[in-house]
C-alpha cells in the first residue's frame, strides 16, 4: 500500500457517503466546489485518511483551460461557460465534459498513462485539477475506472454508476488509502441497482445542477464470435496500418509509478447513459463505453436503447470483441438503435494499441462505414472521428450548443419531456 | 507557393492585361458572344438544397439553416479546404479565402479521394466574396470560375483583378467578366495599407496591407539551425490509404495575374470584443527582404486569430522562422497554420506530417524569443484529417477571451 495516497476525508464525503440512493431521484451531489474550482475543506474527522492536497487554483484554471478552451473558461475563477456542452477526449473511452458549467468525467482512465504528459497529453494530476463534480462510470474495470476512486476521493466528486461500480470504487479507495473504518470514503450514486438484469429498465436520475436528466441502461459487452450470416461478411484487424512514425515521435516516457488502478473485474456490469441536457431538455447525448453483441446476447437492452429519447450526439465504443468475425457490426447496431445525428467513435485507440498498432483511425472509420452500410442504417450519422494522439484533449472538436436549432429535425425521435 | 511543374500557369498577354485592367470592378456577365471553353464547367449553384448541403458540410449542419442555407451569425467558422484556401462564415456572410483545391482529382472507387471537397462544392457553397492572397495558381486556380458562376465579388490588388478578368475571358469567352474590387492600387510598395474599407460593412470591417511573398534566404546564423525538409516526417501509409487520379478540372486554371504580389487581410466583427482575424497566404522572410514590415506589423490592429502560411521556400534553411516572426510581430491569441500540406505533397512526400511541422514552429517561436507564456495557442491542422472539419475552427466573437488588454488597439470598426 502506498502511503502517499493517504488523504484526509472531507466532512462532505462522510455526510453523504452511506446515505443510500434511490432510483429516479433528484440528486444534488457533485463536489463541494460549485461552478468554481474547489477549495480544500479542513479535515475534522479523526482517524480518517489524511488530507488531500487540493490543486492550487492556478492549476485548476490551467487544467480547465486545457480541457475546455481558453475562450470558454474564466481566466481568474476557472468557471466554464454554462451555455455550451464542451468535451475533450482523454483517451480510450474517457472524456471530460463541461455541462452547465460543471465538470463531469465519463470514465476515468488514461491509455499509456505516464508521470508526465506524453503521447497521452494529460495526467492523473490534471484530471484531479479539473475538480469534477461527477464521474460517470460505464464499466468499473481496468481501462475505464482505474483513476475513478483516486479522483473522487481527492476532489469530492460523486461517482455515478451501477451499484456494483460503487462497491468497486469504494474498495479501490479504501485499498489506496489503507482505510478499513466504517465510514465510506466516496460519494457514489448507484443509478442501476445491484444485480439488475441486463435490459430490464431505464433507470433515471435528475441532476438539476447539470440541468440534465440521465437515463442509464444496463447492457452487455459480451460478443458472439460467429459471423452474422444475415449480413455481408466483414472482418477488421486492429493491428493493420500502424503508423511507423509513432514510436519516434512519441517515445515512451516513464510509466506512471503511483500504482493507482482499479481492482474491478472485467466481468462486472456495463452501463450506457443517455443525457438530455439544457433547460429545454432538447439536446440528447448517448455514451456507451463498452460494446457488445446486443442482437444475440442482450436483445432486451437493444429494445431499451431504441426506446430512449432523441439522441443528437452519440459517443460510442467501437472496441468490439468480435472484429475478426463481424467487423464493427456490433458498434453499428448501437448506432442503428440510437439514431444519432453525429457519432464519435471511442476506444479505437486502446483497441489498436493492444493489437500493436498506432494511429489507425482512418481504417477504423472505413470499417465502421462498411458496418453501417451492412446493417442498413437508413439515415447514417455524420461520423466525427477523433484521431489519436493528435485529437486528445482537443475540446473545440466536441463543443456543442444545446440551443442550436440544428438539433431539431424532421423525423427525430421524440425528445424527453420529463425525467422519469 | 507555386507549383511550376503541376500548374504551368500561363503568362498574361500584355494586350489582354491592359484591356482587362480597365476597371477595378466589373460586373460578372456573359458577353453576347461568350461561350465557355472546352473543359470549363459552367452554371451556378446546383440548387438551394445543394447550397444547404455544401454549407452544412463546410460549417457544420448544426450551424446552418436547413431551409435556406443561412449560417448562424453569432459564430465565426472556418473550414480548411487544402493549402491556404478556407471557407469562412462570419456574421452570417459566406466567403472564401483564396480559391484552390489541392488534389481535386477523379479517383476511382474503391480508392478514396484524399481531398473531401472540389470545385462544384465551392460553387454550391455560394460565397459572396473571394479574397486573393496572391496570384499563383495554387491559390487562385478556381477563383474566376467560382466568381463567374456565383456572382461572388473578388477582392485583391489591382494586379490580381486584372488577372481575374483574363481568367474569366479565357474560361467563359470574350466579354465575360467577374466582379473584382481592387483594395490596393497597382504597384503599391510592400507595407502599403488600406484601412477600414467599407465594402463588407455592416457585417465586417476590412483592413489590408501589401506584404511579402515567401523566398529562400541563407540560414539565419543568429538563431540555431532549424531547417525542415519538405519530405521530413512523411507518412509512408498515405499512398495506400488514398487514391490518386487525373485532375477533375485540368482546364480550370488561373493565369497567375499579380503573381507573388501578396496581400494581408484583416477582418473584424463589429461588437464589443471586436473579434478580429488576419490572414496571409504566403510567408515571407521580411527580416531580410522587407524589414519595413516589422514596424508595420507591430502597429497592425489587434488580431485574435491569425491564419498564416507556414510553408515556403525558406523552410529548408530556416524552418518556420518566418512564420514565427509574423507571430512575434502580430501577437495573435490563436495561430492556425496553412500551406504545409501542399508544399509537402507536391515535392513527392506522402503527406500527413503535421506533427513534425508543428514542432518545428514551436521551436522557431522559441528561437525568435517569444516567451512560452506569450506564445499563441497553436491550433494545428493535420492533413487530410482536418480538411473540412469546421468545429476545430469555430469561434464565438462574444467570448471574453477576445477582450483586448494589451497595448494594441482594436481595429477601427463601426
Amino acid at each position: 500500500m502506498n502511503k502517499s495516497f493517504k488523504f484526509p476525508l472531507r466532512p462532505l464525503h462522510m455526510a453523504l457517503a452511506g446515505a443510500g440512493v434511490a432510483l429516479t431521484i433528484v440528486a444534488c451531489g457533485g463536489s463541494s466546489s460549485g461552478d468554481e474550482p474547489g477549495k480544500p475543506v479542513d479535515p475534522v474527522v479523526p482517524a480518517a485518511p489524511s488530507a488531500p492536497a487540493t490543486p492550487a487554483l492556478s492549476e485548476q484554471i490551467a487544467a480547465r483551460t486545457h480541457y475546455f478552451g481558453a475562450e470558454n473558461v474564466d481566466a481568474s475563477t476557472g468557471e466554464v461557460r454554462k451555455d455550451l456542452v464542451i468535451m475533450s477526449w482523454a483517451s480510450n473511452t474517457t472524456y471530460a465534459a463541461a455541462i452547465n458549467g460543471k465538470v463531469v468525467l465519463l470514465d476515468a482512465s488514461l491509455v499509456r498513462r505516464e508521470d508526465a504528459p506524453g503521447r497521452t497529453p494529460t495526467t492523473l494530476q490534471e484530471l484531479v485539477a479539473l475538480m469534477p463534480a461527477y464521474i460517470m462510470l460505464g464499466k468499473a474495470a481496468p481501462g475505464h475506472a482505474d483513476l475513478a476512486a483516486n479522483i473522487a476521493f481527492r476532489t469530492g466528486a460523486t461517482v455515478v454508476g451501477a451499484a456494483e461500480h460503487c462497491d468497486v470504487v469504494e474498495d479501490d479507495a479504501r485499498r489506496q488509502q489503507s482505510w478499513n473504518g466504517s465510514a465510506k470514503l466516496l460519494k457514489c450514486t448507484a443509478l442501476v441497482p445491484k444485480d439488475q438484469a441486463v435490459g430490464l429498465a431505464v433507470n433515471t436520475l435528475s441532476l438539476p445542477d447539470l440541468q440534465a436528466c440521465i437515463r442509464a441502461v444496463k447492457h452487455s459487452d459480451e460478443a458472439v464470435t460467429v459471423a452474422d450470416a444475415t449480413l455481408p461478411a466483414a472482418t477488421f484487424d486492429w493491428s493493420l496500418y500502424s503508423d511507423p512514425r509513432d514510436a519516434e515521435w512519441w517515445p515512451a516516457g516513464t510509466a506512471a509509478t503511483d500504482g493507482i488502478a482499479t481492482a474491478g473485474a472485467v466481468t462486472g456490469p456495463s452501463v450506457l447513459y443517455h443525457l438530455t441536457l439544457g433547460s429545454g431538455q432538447s439536446f440528447g447525448m448517448l455514451w456507451n463505453d463498452r460494446v457488445g453483441s446486443l442482437k444475440e446476447k442482450a436483445p432486451a437492452a437493444a429494445t431499451l436503447l431504441r426506446s430512449l429519447p432523441k439522441t443528437d450526439v452519440h459517443i460510442g465504443s467501437v472496441d468490439v470483441g468480435n472484429a475478426s468475425s463481424n467487423g464493427l457490426r456490433d458498434a453499428a447496431l448501437y448506432i442503428q438503435a440510437a439514431q444519432p445525428k453525429i457519432f464519435f467513435p471511442a476506444g479505437h485507440d486502446a483497441a489498436s494499441q493492444r493489437a500493436g498498432a498506432f494511429n489507425t483511425g482512418e481504417l477504423m472509420k472505413r470499417a465502421l462505414e462498411e458496418a453501417i452500410d451492412n446493417v442498413g442504417i437508413v439515415n447514417p450519422p455524420e461520423l466525427r472521428v477523433n484521431f489519436d494522439p493528435t485529437d486528445y484533449v482537443k475540446p473545440h472538436y466536441m463543443t456543442f450548443d444545446p440551443a442550436a436549432a440544428g438539433w431539431q429535425q424532421t423525423g427525430d425521435k421524440a425528445s424527453a419531456t420529463a425525467c422519469n | 507557393m507555386r507549383n511550376k511543374k503541376r500548374f504551368e500557369a500561363a503568362r498574361l498577354p500584355a494586350g489582354l492585361a491592359k484591356a482587362a485592367a480597365a476597371a477595378t470592378i466589373a460586373m460578372a456577365s456573359l458577353g453576347a458572344n461568350a461561350q465557355a471553353a472546352a473543359g470549363i464547367p459552367t452554371g451556378g449553384p446546383t440548387s438551394t438544397a445543394a447550397t444547404v448541403k455544401a454549407r452544412q458540410h463546410m460549417f457544420g449542419f448544426e450551424n446552418v439553416n436547413p431551409s435556406n442555407g443561412d449560417v448562424r451569425r453569432d459564430r465565426v467558422i472556418f473550414a480548411w479546404l487544402t493549402t491556404t484556401t478556407f471557407a469562412v462564415a462570419a456574421n452570417g456572410k459566406v466567403f472564401l479565402l483564396d480559391g484552390y483545391i489541392d488534389d481535386d482529382q477523379v479517383v476511382a472507387p474503391p480508392a478514396r479521394k484524399r481531398t473531401p471537397t472540389g470545385l462544384q462544392e465551392l460553387v454550391d457553397l455560394k460565397p459572396e466574396w473571394i479574397f486573393i492572397g496572391h496570384g499563383h495558381g495554387d491559390h487562385t486556380h478556381y477563383i474566376a470560375n467560382v466568381a463567374y458562376r456565383t456572382g461572388a465579388t473578388i477582392f485583391g490588388a489591382e494586379e490580381h483583378c486584372t488577372g481575374m478578368q483574363v481568367d474569366a475571358g479565357r474560361q467563359f469567352g470574350t466579354g465575360a467578366s467577374v466582379k473584382c474590387k481592387a483594395v490596393l492600387a497597382a504597384g503599391v510598395p510592400i507595407g502599403a495599407t488600406n484601412m477600414d474599407l467599407p465594402d463588407l460593412k455592416p457585417a465586417l470591417c476590412l483592413n489590408v496591407m501589401r506584404q511579402l511573398h515567401g523566398a529562400a534566404t541563407p540560414p539565419d546564423t543568429s538563431i540555431p539551425f532549424n531547417g525542415i525538409g519538405f519530405r521530413d516526417g512523411e507518412d509512408p501509409r498515405e499512398f495506400e490509404l488514398w487514391g490518386t487520379g487525373p485532375l477533375e478540372y485540368p482546364n480550370v486554371k488561373a493565369s497567375g495575374g499579380g503573381g507573388s504580389l501578396s496581400v494581408l487581410y484583416q477582418f473584424t466583427v463589429p461588437g464589443a470584443r471586436a473579434f478580429s482575424f488576419s490572414v496571409y497566404d504566403s510567408v515571407g522572410p521580411y527580416k531580410e527582404l522587407a524589414p519595413q514590415l516589422i514596424p508595420a506589423l507591430n502597429a497592425w490592429p489587434a488580431t485574435d486569430v491569425l491564419i498564416g502560411a507556414v510553408s515556403g521556400a525558406n523552410n529548408p534553411t530556416n524552418g518556420m522562422r518566418d512564420a514565427a516572426i509574423y507571430i512575434r510581430d502580430m501577437q495573435p491569441k490563436v495561430f492556425v497554420p496553412s500551406h504545409h500540406d501542399e508544399s509537402q505533397r507536391r515535392r513527392g512526400a506522402a503527406g500527413n506530417s503535421g506533427e513534425w511541422w508543428k514542432r518545428n514552429l514551436m521551436t522557431s517561436m522559441t528561437h525568435m524569443g517569444i516567451p512560452e507564456a506569450q506564445q499563441p495557442e497553436v491550433r494545428w491542422l493535420n492533413d487530410p484529417y482536418d480538411y473540412v472539419r469546421p468545429s476545430l475552427l469555430t469561434f464565438d466573437p462574444a467570448s471574453p477571451r477576445w477582450a483586448k488588454t494589451g497595448a494594441r488597439t482594436n481595429a477601427t470598426c463601426s
